[in-house]
């Protein structure tokens, strides 16, 4: 018998699962980035599930608000198409 | 590799990938199953009776963080600490605060107002992080999220009235990460000063090793010893080692 | 033979997500995209350690309620050694991704382009 809780972790991670095969085979640099942030809430949303406030806290943060200005800071130096 | 051979490629590797993978992780129990090391950590983080081996901290992973495993992030914070220093080589030389124009009036009226806010947060989380979740690692990010949304809004000309910069910010990380250093040796000054036993980082009393840092704020309130101040250290350090990895990296841009 | 379970499918999802990130941070020729592969692999890892210090049934968070007998936290609250590696595995992995967009930018400086297979035909 499975729990209510897992299925909607199971579900959450399948998604993950899609947006990042999304990332991988997308031309666009920032839309890419803009998944990954995307799914970095979905991974925190996860860990919240998993009763880890801690992790949550963290990877909200860091995950999601500090890596997305990393990566657009980095864009906006190499151009935002991929050949 | 290109057109359908190689997505076809790179579907046979990521099937033979992933089935190495279940493969392995198949091996882990199913969900509902806490290994013996966990289970000590969480019997004896808040435990009364036996003192000997208690951390004061109703958090276990706080408790786990700087007192059973405080090794284990001192060298995290090293490893840290060699990652800005990575990314000042790149970057420092070209460093130069250009004042451009930044975002409307409204924007920064908010930013700065926000901006408040969001360094509160930051420290509650750090401070009550031996009760409630949080720490220095989490109040670090938060607050780095704070000094990356001022710069981005303000744009870097303006930092030094928000008396910020990034001598500044290396100032702030060096004392964040004197405090943990300190925090680190008292009990080894306290030991070859007294003759008895004590360890580096050690929190709370023992039988055999009776210095400790105090558990006790007054009479009643937790105080977790030595934990919030080391956490309010690794905050800083955390906080503006972001905070210039930000500011070397957008630097160069203005540059040229 | 192993049979996976419907408790084991987790196991199964963060598996297929990190060998699609193996495979991009291993074959595909943009540096900027092997980066993003190798940010979200440290999140599928991440996630392979909190699923397996997760509990199943009334389970609460690491943290002791007051007033609660220590051993009867220890026989319901899922496994503070999984949070603690995670909590710090984020942030350094974080700084290594900092470390790893100013190598990016700085080989973009240098060579004018961060395709593998043009800075490949450049030194060649």
């Amino acid at each position: 018998m499975i729990a209510t809780i897992e299925l909607v972790i199971d579900l959450l991670l399948a998604f993950c699962v899609v947006l990042t095969a999304a990332i991988v085979f997308t031309k666009d640099l920032l839309l890419a980035v803009v998944l990954a942030g995307a799914e970095g809430v979905l991974v925190a949303t996860v860990f919240y599930l998993l009763l880890a406030p801690d992790i949550a806290l963290v990877q909200v943060a860091a995950g999601v608000g500090i890596s997305t200005a990393f990566f657009i800071v980095g864009l906006r130096k190499i151009g935002r198409r991929e050949e | 590799m290109s057109g359908w051979r190689g997505s076809l490629l790179g579907v046979l590797f990521v099937a033979s990938m992933s089935s190495i993978l279940v493969y392995a992780f198949l091996g882990y129990p199913e969900l509902g199953f806490v290994r013996p090391l966990g289970e000590f950590y969480l019997f004896n983080t808040y435990n009364f009776e036996n003192q000997d081996w208690w951390s004061a901290s109703p958090n276990a992973v706080t408790g786990l963080l700087w007192d059973y495993r405080g090794y284990d992030t001192l060298y995290e914070t090293m490893v840290f600490y060699v990652g800005i220093v990575a990314v000042a080589m790149f970057f420092e030389g070209h460093a130069k605060l250009t004042k451009t124009g930044g975002m409307t009036v409204i924007v920064r009226a908010t930013a700065r107002m926000v901006f408040v806010f969001i360094l509160t947060s930051a420290f509650a989380i750090t401070i009550f992080s031996i009760k409630t979740p949080g720490g220095g690692f989490q109040g670090g990010s938060i607050m780095a999220i704070a000094y990356i949304a001022i710069i981005v809004a303000l744009s870097k000309g303006f930092l030094p009235e928000m008396n910020i910069d990034l001598e500044k910010a290396h100032i702030a990380k060096i004392i964040g990460l004197a405090l943990i250093a300190g925090l680190t040796i008292v009990p080894v000054v306290y030991s070859l000063a007294s003759g008895s036993v004590a360890y580096a980082l050690q929190n709370q009393p023992k039988a055999w090793a009776p210095f400790g840092y105090p558990t006790y704020l007054g009479l009643t309130s937790l105080s977790g010893g030595l934990i919030i101040p080391i956490q309010l250290g690794e905050m800083v350090h955390v906080g503006m080692g972001f905070t210039i990895m930000f500011l070397l990296l957008t630097m160069k841009e203005r540059e040229d | 033979m192993m049979i996976a379970t419907a408790g084991q499918l987790p196991y199964i999802l963060v598996a297929i997500m990190a060998s699609i990130c193996i495979y991009a941070a291993l074959f595909k020729s943009n540096l900027f995209k092997k980066m993003l592969a190798i940010f979200l692999l440290t999140d599928a890892v991440n996630l392979l350690f909190i699923i397996q210090g997760y509990r199943l049934g009334n389970s609460i968070p690491p943290i002791i309620p007051p007033g609660m007998d220590p051993s009867d936290f220890a026989s319901i609250a899922v496994d503070p050694l999984a949070h603690y590696f995670v909590v710090t595995a984020v942030v350094i992995g974080l700084a290594e991704v900092a470390t790893l967009t100013a190598l990016i930018i700085y080989t973009y400086k240098h060579y004018g382009t961060i395709e593998t297979k043009k800075i490949k035909e450049l030194r060649g």
